[in-house]
């Protein structure tokens, strides 16, 4: 691991946390229930980069199965929230 | 030895974590709802795919780099149908475009509650 990939690999981090940062401003803001569901899903994306570049970082490739998984658990909870409300707009 | 695809992943996971930056970055500026998941579907899209993209060159090696891509895939396939889902979803609760949208094709098509009704169901 070369100085120059650990810095770099350091500022892509920063990145990624200034992002879930900015994702937490909007879920404390967020007009609607909706928005919140697309920052938290955003979110779950961002976790899933850091992971990457983390397992990159310490040189542990087993991380990676955790972001496969939790790309997935963000689909299923986004889809699941669609079709509650869904079902729920539709009932009034 | 040289460390080069260490360098060139580095590069990549650097432009994709600015992709990600500038997709958060859209998703607290964008005036409505259907804005912000334009720009967050776009930004998450390509940062993943450039980050991952940077593992797998980083590591040169088949099984990380099977689940590196398997991440891409599952984003690829899934960004979209969540995202209609949601949007589709957001519009009959009654989350209204901004004032200066001029195209609005499922305004009739779909009832929307009024503001008044949706905040009495909140409670």
């Amino acid at each position: 691991m070369t100085p120059f990939v650990q810095t770099v690999t350091t500022i892509s981090l920063f990145f990624l946390a200034l992002s879930l940062v900015l994702m937490l401003i909007r879920i404390v803001r967020g007009p609607s229930i909706a928005d919140r569901v697309i920052a938290l899903d955003l979110g779950g994306i961002l976790v899933a980069g850091t992971i990457g570049i983390w397992s990159v970082r310490t040189n542990t490739p087993a991380l990676l199965d955790v972001a496969v998984v939790l790309a997935i658990i963000v689909f299923l909870s986004t889809v699941a929230f669609a079709r509650y409300q869904e079902r729920r707009a539709l009932e009034e | 030895m040289m460390h080069w695809h260490y360098t060139l992943g580095a590069i990549l996971m650097l432009l994709g974590s600015l992709f990600c930056l500038l997709g958060a970055i859209g998703l607290l500026k964008m005036p409505d709802l259907y804005c912000r998941m334009q720009s967050t579907a776009k930004g998450q899209t390509l940062g993943i795919l450039l980050i991952m993209l940077g593992v797998a060159i980083s590591f040169s090696d088949a099984v990380p780099s099977s689940r590196a891509f398997a991440v891409v895939l599952f984003l690829f396939i899934t960004a979209p149908v969540g995202g209609q889902m949601v949007s589709r979803a957001a519009y009959m609760l009654g989350v209204k475009p901004d004032e200066t949208t001029e195209i609005d094709r499922l305004k009739g098509e779909i009832s929307t509650p009024s503001p008044a009704t949706t905040d009495e169901h909140a409670h």
